[in-house]
């Protein structure tokens, strides 16, 4: 139930930051951030499994290609595994560290479907991927709050 | 098999599916999602519709602090429009009687001149008028308003010019009878007549409209004086002396026209 809420209010609030964000500036990521709240409290193989959903969903969303956003988010939920086993539980700086981490893995995973399928990259400078990690980052701090002390998946 | 290889395994599963779908639905990515848009996008399009709405009311906000200020200006404006208005309204009075003078009376209109002084003396009257040399007023420049001759200049200065008007004691007109002819010449009364002299065979009788005539040239023709109130024999009939009252009210006018000298 409380995935599926969560879910939802991504959804709303995605819709709802579109209009109000300045223009020119990349909106922050809700749907990375709870694929890694999603990851953050569950087994990999529903982390993982969920986060490729989410992508999908996303990309339906986005009247995009399907499987960019797919593999995107897989790859940041499997990077935040990866991060996460090596980082002690409720450390701040471990948190930053995953985020960051899965953070690049989405853009990775972004950049591996656009080379599969020969598109062309979109004009994106590494500006632009730093503004959206920042915009980003404080609702991936407010979901690690929301969400209470971590369980071990 | 280990948690970590079967983490993987499902990972590269995944990924593999993901760049499956993606170049098998590539020829098909819009349709498809929009086809599934009445399932997927009603949330979105939700926190869309509120987003728009709190965006803009944050903007009538923001436009409602503007208000004051605007409003503040457009009052000024507005204020400052409405004395244009009015000085316009006047411009434009002044100059239709103008026109109605150059139609009615003489075509040479030299200009329009304010009313700004009058002889206070008692022994003349004359009127002090706030255009001058400046302004191409110079002497002998017949003066007029739309009911009537009001004079003639007789003084110019460079920002002012004085006319002796029809009521002045040294004011000589030449009047003929709008409806009979005849000529004869019209001299101030003070304070509010004239006193025209005809020959005994001209038919002037109370009522009668006096007009300029030309005999002494000072004035184009035509133009209305005054309204005969009286008619008298004098000099044992050899004269008949008409009283007229000036059609113009010389103590009202605020502006005349001043025409070319003949």
């Amino acid at each position: 139930m409380k995935p599926l809420l969560a879910l939802l209010a991504t959804l709303l609030i995605s819709g709802l930051l579109s209009p109000l964000w300045p223009p020119g500036l990349l909106a922050p990521d809700l749907f990375l951030v709870l694929a890694l709240w999603y990851a953050r409290s569950r087994p990999y193989y529903l982390g993982l499994t969920g986060a490729f959903l989410l992508g999908l969903l996303q990309d339906l969303l986005g009247f995009g290609l399907l499987g960019v956003h797919a593999v995107g988010l897989l790859s940041a939920s499997y990077a935040f595994y990866a991060a996460s086993r090596r980082l002690a539980a409720g450390e701040s700086l471990g948190a930053l560290f995953a985020f960051l981490w899965a953070f690049l893995a989405k853009w990775a995973g972004y950049f591996l479907v656009a080379y599969w399928l020969r598109l062309d990259l979109p004009p994106l400078v590494p500006l632009d991927l730093l503004q959206e990690g920042l915009f980003t980052l404080p609702f991936y701090l407010l979901a690690l709050r929301l969400a209470g002390p971590r369980r071990e998946p | 098999m280990s948690e970590r290889a079967l983490r993987r395994g499902l990972f590269l599963f995944l990924l593999l599916l993901g760049l499956t779908l993606a170049a098998l639905t590539r020829p098909l990515a819009p349709r498809v999602a929009l086809t599934l848009s009445p399932l997927t996008a009603p949330l979105p399009a939700l926190g869309h519709r509120l987003g728009q709405n709190l965006g803009a009311g944050l903007a009538a906000l923001l436009d409602r602090r503007d208000l004051y200020g605007e409003n503040r200006r457009l009052q000024a404006r507005v204020a400052e429009l409405e004395t244009e208005n009015r000085r316009l309204l006047r411009e434009v009075e002044r100059l239709s009687r103008a026109l109605e003078v150059r139609r009615a009376q003489a075509p040479g209109v030299v200009a329009v001149a304010p009313v700004v002084g009058e002889d206070l003396s008692g022994l003349y009257r004359r009127l002090v008028l706030g255009l001058g040399e400046r302004d191409g007023l110079r002497v002998g420049m017949p003066v007029t308003a739309p009911e009537g001759l009001v004079g003639l200049v007789v003084e110019v200065g460079e920002r002012q010019a004085l006319v002796r008007t029809l009521l002045d004691p040294e004011s000589q007109v030449g009047v003929r009878p709008e409806k009979s002819p005849g000529r004869g010449v019209a001299r101030g009364a003070p304070p509010d007549h004239l006193v025209a002299d005809f020959p005994p065979t001209v038919k002037v009788a109370p009522g009668d409209l006096l007009l300029t005539g030309s005999p002494l040239g000072l004035f184009p023709d035509g133009i209305p004086v005054g309204r005969v109130e009286r008619v008298e024999r004098v000099q044992g009939g050899l004269k008949q002396r008409a009283w007229a009252k000036p059609l113009v009210e010389l103590s009202l006018l605020e502006e005349v026209i001043v025409l070319r000298p003949l």
